[in-house]
Formats: C-alpha cells, structure tokens, sequence
C-alpha cells in the first residue's frame, strides 16, 4: 500500500538537541569556551587598580553586548532574505536569533545594572547607551510577541520580518550613542582609535571569553532553529491528519 | 577583600542560571514536541493502511 504521507516517525525533533556529532561536538567546545572565559576573567585577568575586582563583570558584560548585537544582525540579514525569498528556515533562523539576541540583551542588562551599582553608585541611568539599549530590548520583546500573537504563521513571518530589518537600525546608535550624547559609559577602550586601551592581559581574557560567547550564540541558535523547524513539520503533518480525516 | 565582591557573584551566577534556564525551557519545548509526535505515531491517519 502507498504511503501518501509522510510518517510521523521521520520528523525527529530529538534529533535537535545535541544528538549529532557536529551538535555534540559544538556543544562540547561551547562548554569547554565557557569555561575557559570563566578563568581567563576570574583568575587570568589581572584587578583593574581603581574598580577592584567587580571590574571582572566586564569580561562577560561586553561578550554580551557584541553577541546581542550579532544576534540582532542575523535578525536582520535573515529577515531581509526571507522577504526576498521566503523560505522557511530563513525565518526560523531569524526567530531564533531573536529569542537568543534578546536573552542576552537581558543578560546585558542585568550584569551592566550589577556592575554600575558600585562604581556608579546607580543601578541604572537614563544616559544615552542604557536607553537605547532598553529600546532595543522592547524592541525584540515586541518582536517575540508579534510571533505569539498572530495566528498565521505567514503574515506573523512577514510582519516580524519588517521588525527584525527596522530594528536593526537601533545598532549602530547605541555604538554611536557614547560618541553622540554624553553619557556615563566610557567610549569604546577596544576599538579605540591608536589600539586597545588596555593591558594584554586583559585584551587576551576579553578575546577569549568574545569567543566562549560568540560559540555559545551560535550553538542557541542552531539548537533553537532545529526546534523550529520540527515543530513547523509537525504543525504541517498535524494539518495534513487533519485533513484526512475531513 | 573586595566589598564589592558580591556584586561580581550576583553577576556571575544570573548568567548561569539564564544560560541554563534557557536550555531547560528548551527541552521542555522539546519534550512537548516529543509528546504530540508520539500521539501522531498512534494515530493511524497518516497512511493508507487505514483506507
């Protein structure tokens, strides 16, 4: 007898989370790179002379703030090709890039919130930087909603596709924003123009733990696109017993 | 010892708990679609065994 559909059994969502070799392996190197950055920023790095030791939050506060800014230009390049192509597994990739980039704005948040307390004396400040970045995160809280809110999964693409591209506009501002406005964030000290304001030592943890960060993005993603698209092939094998049994 | 010490542990240990929370609700999203992939496989709508 013919198979008209396909059976249930092919759609592995548990496939998605670590159960390949090139999953297992990213998940491995993004745990061994997180805990690299844990001792490259605990005990490699040395006590910034004026801070003392909360300046430590910096090697995972800025880590945060670039991989929040990729998330967020994956966002918008996938978007940007869904619109031209539409293609499922671009808006995938762009809700899931969402999700993570938004997890890690919160994260930014909250440990530049933790680090400001002590030396500014402030858990927050309505300077140029923090507001531009708390717009960023409703912006993706905005986003993520749209995605919950409409049914249709098209229309909900589509609308959040036009979110993820006038979203991204909100980058380079707040790079921008210390430059611009006054602000109680220092300028940038690793793109500084004439090189890295900083010791070696420090640049090095910085970079290291830019990378355990960055891998640890990109494996977010990968396990959050897989479930994506498992769920998007159940939503159509659910559609299609539907449709049988009309 | 840095006073301020506390601050660098509340900052350290919310990135771990997000980080691993995260990966929970992911697999409670997993399982949910291991539940309705499992009620699917005992439905026998989806081949023409049934016709």
């Amino acid at each position: 007898m013919q198979r008209l559909h396909p059976p249930a059994s092919s759609v592995r969502p548990a496939a998605g989370l670590f159960a390949d070799r090139p999953g297992l392996g990213l998940a491995l190197l993004a745990m061994l790179s997180m805990g690299a950055a844990l001792y490259a920023a605990l005990l490699y790095a040395p006590t910034e002379r004026l801070q003392g030791d909360v300046q430590r939050i910096f090697y995972f506060h800025v880590p945060l703030a670039w991989t929040s800014y990729l998330a967020f230009f994956v966002v918008f390049v996938a978007s940007a090709a869904y619109l031209a192509k539409r293609a499922p597994v671009l808006d995938a990739v762009a809700r899931s890039s969402a999700e993570v980039g938004l997890l890690f704005t919160t994260m930014m948040l909250i440990t530049g919130s933790l680090w400001a307390r002590p030396i500014w004396g402030t858990w927050w400040s309505w300077d140029a930087r923090l507001t531009t970045t708390l717009l960023l995160w409703f912006i993706y809280v905005g986003y993520l909603m749209l995605r919950a809110s409409v049914e249709d999964e098209e229309k909900a693409a589509r609308y959040a596709a036009v979110i993820g591209i006038v979203g991204a506009v909100d980058i380079p501002i707040i790079h921008q924003s210390v430059v611009w406005w006054r602000s109680l964030h220092p300028e940038s000290v690793v793109l500084a123009s004439g090189g890295p304001a900083m010791p070696a030592s420090m640049l090095s943890a910085l970079v290291i733990s830019l990378v355990a960060f960055t891998v640890l993005y990109v494996v977010l993603v990968l396990l959050r696109t897989r479930l994506e698209l498992a769920r998007a092939d159940l939503r159509s094998l659910r559609r299609r017993a539907l449709e049988r049994l009309a | 010892m840095d006073g301020n010490l506390i601050f660098l542990f509340a900052a350290l240990a919310i990135v771990w708990v997000i980080i691993v929370g995260y990966l929970v609700v992911l697999g409670g999203r997993l399982s949910a679609l291991q539940r309705e992939l499992d009620t699917l496989k005992r439905q026998d709508t989806w081949t023409d065994d049934d016709a």
